[in-house]
């Protein structure tokens, strides 16, 4: 049997299945072009027909670091840490108003711990953060859009709903803490700063929208959004140490992960 | 409580002979023992001898204080602190050698320790109490120094081996001795990293952030500066007036021909950009083989941007660079 197939590979919103030619050469190759004919059957039953779309994306990070104890006046610090690169997989279904979709990002992990302004001078520099990026962070999200723009608009807007798995591993990079001992004139350490990278695997719920514009029906620019929230801390950072000649109660600063995650991308 | 080693560790052997020369014949005997302290304050010998022979299996013969006896390669029960104890080895074709508690404890792995103390130091002992004990122990290195002390220590520059000996005191023979290799380690693959975040950079009242990074890793020796500068919320690639990251010192090299050594090799570069608004980093490698290590606290990096003229960061000023440890 000769069975000539396209199967979703049509990336604009065409149908999914077309068969042109059948001839019986063996019964095995009958069975799986069978049951493959009986699962795409059975999608378009479900969704009439689907398409694709495939997202490279870009964007900054604003994971928030938790103050587990903070520095004192230290300040509530910063949250945008870094920048990562996103791919997604996008799959919709022809006159329903919601699509599936998964991704993947990549990014480092930091932690900062925050200081006064003027109360930490470093060899002639004013230092109000210190940062430290152990490990490095993988989260694979899987979720729902549902459009609130008519799909044949230009314009799109689509909150979604994820669930992720969020991987962090250990990178085996150490803190350089010596080389910016604090100092004074306000803070002075008892222990230079110490940092506690760990390896984690934890289901993270997000929530967020996607918003852009489709040109020529097929090519996509758009914005993404998605809070995250983790609870497992992958980075703590730690300061044992003197604020004006009494001593506090050693800071603990930790990043989990939970922050806004920006992106924007290409999608075709 | 003493640990067995692994056998692999101790490659040679010897035999004994009556004057504590080695035999050379094809009949092996190579006495090694563990000896441990029970709870109730008594010793438990462990055998671990290496025998070879061409005539049978061989028999180990233990004789106690009172003169009762057991076979089996250890003995039955354990010894009390002031008892005696005999060993007789035999071959099976009538070679046999006995040893009495005084040479089976002096044959006890304890007394070869080998310690590597970092950055191929070695530490060998301990040894032998020098005032009370009827051994000492002399240690031969493959280049061809030897030493008593207690404990000795070497520093190894390549592969090599150590024999181990123990001599009797009363007339300086040779109880036993153990050949060990010595396999020299070049150092290790090290990375670190922190960020400063620079409050009124050069006096202009901009935030920087600048991370700063140094390795030896798989292939790979470098240093990388990554600088971002605060634009309201976020951090943004923005004009600056330069950047550079540069590195210094040393490094290690494996070599393994014929025997494993490690180079120093020298490191030394920089990559700096200009005035103007570049992507967030500037780094500088020196791609090598796999084998590279670090040697510690050899090899540093600077890292700098210059902001409404002035420089800052490790390397710049009284800032110290940034040493791998």
């Amino acid at each position: 049997m000769l069975v000539s197939t396209v199967i979703g590979v049509n990336y604009g919103c065409l149908p999914a299945l077309s068969i042109t030619n059948v001839s019986k050469k063996s019964k095995i190759m009958s069975s799986i072009f069978k049951k493959t004919i009986s699962v795409l059957g059975f999608l378009s039953i479900v969704g009439v027909g689907y398409c694709q779309e495939l997202m490279m994306s870009f964007g900054p990070t604003f994971t928030t670091t938790e103050q587990i104890i903070p520095i004192v006046n230290g300040g509530m610090g910063d949250t945008n840490t870094d920048y990562m690169f996103s791919i997604s997989y996008e799959h919709f279904f022809i006159k329903k108003p919601f699509s599936l979709f998964a991704s993947f990002v990549r990014f480092d992990g930091y932690t900062f711990m925050f200081f006064e302004e003027g109360g930490f001078i470093s060899y002639g520099n004013e230092i109000v953060g210190i940062g430290f990026s152990g490990v490095k962070v993988n989260r694979f999200d899987m979720g729902i859009n549902y459009r609130l723009i008519n799909r044949k608009k230009k314009f799109y807007l689509s909150p979604f709903i994820a669930m992720g798995v969020q991987i962090s591993r250990k990178t085996g990079v150490e803190i350089y803490s010596e080389l910016t001992p604090v100092n004074g004139p306000n803070y002075f350490e008892l222990e230079p700063i110490s940092a506690d990278p760990r390896n984690t695997t934890q289901i993270v719920p997000s929530l967020g929208f996607r918003t852009g514009f489709i040109f020529w029906k097929r090519l996509n620019v758009g914005l993404c959004f998605q809070g995250v929230y983790a609870y497992k801390a992958y980075q703590k950072m730690y300061l044992k140490y003197e604020y004006k000649g009494v001593e506090q109660p050693t800071a603990e600063y930790e990043a989990t992960g939970t922050g806004l995650y920006v992106t924007l991308g290409v999608g075709y | 409580m003493l640990t067995n080693e692994e056998s692999d560790d101790w490659t040679n052997y010897f035999t004994l002979n009556s004057d504590g020369s080695i035999n050379t014949e094809k009949k092996v005997f190579q006495p090694k023992f563990n000896s441990a302290q029970t709870v109730d304050g008594k010793l438990a010998i462990s055998n671990i001898s290496w025998v070879e022979s061409a005539n049978g299996t061989p028999i180990f013969q233990w004789v106690y204080s009172d003169n009762s006896s057991s076979t089996g390669l250890n003995p039955t029960r354990t010894i009390n602190p002031n008892e005696t104890l005999s060993v007789t080895v035999n071959d099976g074709s009538g070679t046999s050698q006995t040893l009495n508690i005084e040479d089976i404890l002096a044959c006890s792995v304890e007394n070869f320790a080998i310690t590597n103390m970092g950055n191929n130091l070695y530490k060998f002992g301990p040894s032998f109490n020098a005032s009370s004990s009827p051994y000492y122990t002399k240690w031969v290195f493959s280049d061809g120094t030897t030493s008593t002390a207690n404990p000795a220590f070497k520093t190894f520059t390549s592969n090599g081996t150590v024999t181990c000996q123990a001599w009797r005191v009363s007339d300086n023979t040779l109880a036993c001795q153990f050949t060990k290799p010595v396999n020299i380690k070049c150092g290790d693959k090290k990375e670190k990293s922190v960020t400063h975040i620079f409050n009124n950079a050069g006096g202009s009242g901009q935030k920087w952030k600048l991370d700063c990074s140094i390795w030896v890793q798989s292939s790979e020796v470098g240093c990388k500066s990554k600088y971002l500068k605060r634009v309201g919320f976020a951090w943004l690639p923005a004009n600056n007036q330069g950047a550079c990251a540069d590195i210094s010192g040393t490094y290690k090299r494996e070599v393994n021909n014929p025997n494993k050594i490690c180079n120093d090799i020298t490191a030394s570069g920089s990559k700096c950009l200009g005035n103007g608004t570049y992507p967030t980093s500037v780094s500088f490698t020196i791609s090598e083989v796999p084998s590279v290590f670090r040697e510690p606290n050899l090899l540093s990096s600077g890292h700098r941007i210059k902001v409404n003229g002035v420089w800052m960061g490790p390397g710049t000023g009284t800032m110290p660079r940034l040493f791998l440890d």
